[in-house]
């Protein structure tokens, strides 16, 4: 693997909050590790997502109003979709985005928007725009993010990719973002390759190692299980 | 009876507040007012609803109403204005107490307000104006609007059938209001020198807010205004606005609408838009076209806080810019560009700290594009404030500027800011912060030596 490939979903439609710069940090990123970095834009609803050619799909936030339209538009791709995820195929979504692979967003008008599932996830709008800092320990390797959030729903999910060190978060019990294989939901903002540059270096190291057809050995697996349940016996523990 | 003993007591309230903190004049009142009688707005009798003008928009609000204000001054007629921009209900509270009668009778023929978009609803609610003059509608202060949309939503809860509204031709959101109102008037620039354009490779649009699919601008005047439509709907631009600005001469100061040729004091390109707003409101509520050009001609705006000094052998020019809002620090930073001489730049935006929960985001720089700045003579650039700082020098390097030349300081002090951007070889210094902290820096420079033109 000498390239890596950025599908950029619907720029001009998810195109809040500065994280275009997440795009320029992940090619940034592959750069410096010594990949040549390449930015498709699916631009239009029509556009055909080049699934075999992308590395990974970075979904960016976007008014809460558009997710119904694009999860119309995704339909007659969808079962492509849940392919590339179900495959392994690594998607970002970043902030409102990550809603629309949740089972379904409640609006405060009363409608829904169907999701597509992929998350075990559902989203309730806010009266009110909760906007604050956030810190967050991520659950699958520790690593930390810190930025910000614009929380535009209350997400309740039984998969969260992390926990909450300072800030809401996806509902305000400690639970931050969602994860299903590769697919990533985060509510942190920065942009959050931007002010978390381990973490697209970590991305991007994974996907290369994906494309190498490396995967963590069974003692690898093992350790970080022990991991998991030695942190839990460590915080059942009565402090000394 | 209550109505009237709670005005005869605000008015005092207001006289008395002016005498001991003018700056507080501006609301106080008004607030005294609300608490005792909410509903006390709808109180007052004598408001032709027709002459009641609102002014509302993300960025040029202060600018535009006082403008308006001062063409119908210029033409004669008596204006109520909350020109001082308190913008919510209490402002327009304490504006109607100022000018009423001790009957509670409007003693002005219009009432031209500034109106805050939240808040726009809720004052349309007990005061019905007819007219209202929408900016633009842009991306601002996401921790507290989220998305634009928000507001957007906000507007359209707002404006009736009874409205006529002076709209954008060249700005996507607000000018798909205009389906809500009875009438729309629209604004528009035409091509002119100072064009904008996206100097990196990650420019982006919006959604259409009919149907949200992408709109295409097939030019920018300003980042997100320009001739536009949408790739799905119908929603464009007009293709014959009423109120056109052409033929933009910047370094004379004119352009021409119509017929007539205006001479105005102020050309920055978000200007013009505000000129060609007040001519839309001016020439619809009957002013000559004489009488619009003799009101321009003497428009000093008094909340503009762009200063420039001599500070030890170099220039500092100052500019005042809004956080959290791309497109007005945009414009900012296009003046910067714009300037082909060496210079030095610092940019100190700050945390939020206006209410709970305060907040250190700063995604906004995304949002505007410093490449122009980055490819421009450019000898350092520093970023500061505590906090921000770091996000801010990070924003300048994705920007292109090389990092040997970006410094971030950890500080809120004007003195090691200054003290470093004098070390560089540049003549022009640039200093760009939000309004609250123009007179630390101001106050700084002046008793170091340096000196202000007036």
């Amino acid at each position: 693997m000498n390239k890596l490939t950025i599908g950029w979903m619907y720029p001009d439609i998810l195109n809040l909050h500065g994280e275009r710069g997440s795009v320029q940090a992940l090619a940034r990123t592959a750069e410096r590790l010594g990949l040549e970095a390449q930015v498709v834009r699916v631009a239009d609803f029509d556009d055909e997502i080049p699934f075999d050619r992308l590395d990974l799909l970075l979904f960016l936030p976007g008014e809460l109003k558009t997710l119904a339209v694009i999860r119309e538009a995704l339909r007659p791709q969808e079962a492509r979709l849940r392919q590339y995820v179900e495959d392994g195929g690594t998607v970002v979504a970043i902030g409102t985005s990550g809603l629309i692979f949740g089972r379904e967003i409640l609006r405060l008008d009363g409608s829904k928007v169907e999701g597509f599932g992929l998350l075990d996830l559902t989203a309730k709008e806010r009266e009110y725009v909760w906007g604050d800092d956030l810190h967050v320990c991520l659950r699958e390797n520790r690593q930390e993010l810190i930025g910000s959030q614009v929380q535009m729903a209350d997400v309740e999910t039984s998969m969260p990719l992390g926990r909450t060190l300072y800030g809401r978060g996806n509902k305000g019990d400690g639970a931050e973002g969602a994860r299903y294989r590769n697919l990533i939901y985060t509510n942190c903002l920065g942009p959050l390759f931007v002010k978390n540059p381990w973490f697209a270096e970590e991305l991007v190291k994974n996907l290369v190692l994906r494309h190498l057809g490396l995967k963590p050995g069974t003692a690898d697996e093992l350790a970080q299980a022990s991991f998991d349940t030695t942190l839990r016996f460590l915080n059942s523990k009565k402090k000394p | 009876m209550k109505f009237i003993l709670i005005l005869w007591f605000c008015k005092l309230l207001a006289m008395l507040v002016n005498l001991i903190d003018r700056r507080r004049g501006t609301n106080y009142s008004g607030q005294m007012a609300l608490r005792l009688m909410p509903g006390f707005v709808k109180g007052f009798k004598g408001i032709d609803f027709d002459k009641v003008v609102f002014i509302t928009g993300t960025n040029g609000k202060s600018t535009t109403t006082n403008m308006v204000r001062n063409t119908l001054v210029s033409a004669g007629r008596t204006v109520a204005c909350n020109v001082e921009g308190a913008n919510m209900m209490a402002g327009v509270a304490t504006v109607l107490i100022k000018n009423s009668t001790l009957g509670g009778r409007l003693n002005k023929e219009f009432l031209v307000l500034e109106v805050d978009e939240r808040s726009l609803p809720g004052i349309r609610k007990v005061l019905p104006g007819c007219r209202m003059g929408i900016t633009n509608l842009e991306k601002d202060q996401d921790q507290r609007n989220g998305d634009p949309d928000l507001i957007y939503s906000k507007f359209e809860a707002a404006i009736g059938p009874d409205m006529t509204l002076y709209l954008n031709n060249e700005e996507p959101r607000s000018s798909a209001l205009a389906e809500k109102a009875g009438r729309a008037v629209w604004f528009s620039v035409a091509e002119n020198a100072r064009r904008f354009a996206w100097h990196d490779d990650y420019a982006l649009t919006l959604p259409c807010p009919r149907c949200s699919h992408p709109i295409r601008f097939s030019r920018y005047n300003l980042a997100g205004i320009g001739p536009f439509r949408c790739t799905h709907c119908s929603h464009a631009s007009q293709p014959e606005p009423q109120v056109r600005l052409t033929e933009v001469d910047f370094e004379a100061g004119t352009f021409r609408c119509g017929e007539r040729q205006y001479k105005v004091s102020y050309t920055d390109p978000f200007y013009l838009y505000n000129f060609a707003l007040v001519l839309a409101v001016g020439k619809d509520l009957g002013l000559t076209d004489e009488e619009l050009d003799a009101a321009f001609r003497g428009f000093v705006n008094p909340v503009s806080h762009d200063q420039v000094y001599h500070w030890r052998g170099k220039e500092i020019r100052y500019l005042q810019g809004k956080q959290e809002n791309p497109e007005a620090l945009q414009s900012e930073l296009d003046v910067i560009a714009r300037d082909p001489r060496r210079k030095a730049v610092a940019v100190g935006m700050y945390k939020v700290t206006d209410f709970e929960p305060h907040y250190a985001g700063s995604f906004y720089f995304f949002d505007c594009d410093f490449a122009a700045i980055a490819q421009g003579n450019v000898a350092a650039c520093v970023a500061f404030t505590e906090t921000i700082c770091y996000d801010l020098a990070a924003r300048m390097i994705y920007a292109g500027v090389p990092e040997d030349r970006v410094t971030a300081l950890d500080t809120e002090e004007p003195g090691p800011v200054l003290e470093l951007l004098e070390k560089t070889d540049a003549p022009v210094l640039y200093i760009l912060t939000n309004t609250k902290h123009f007179r630390q820096i101001n106050d700084y420079i002046l008793s170091h030596g340096g000196t202000r033109d007036e």
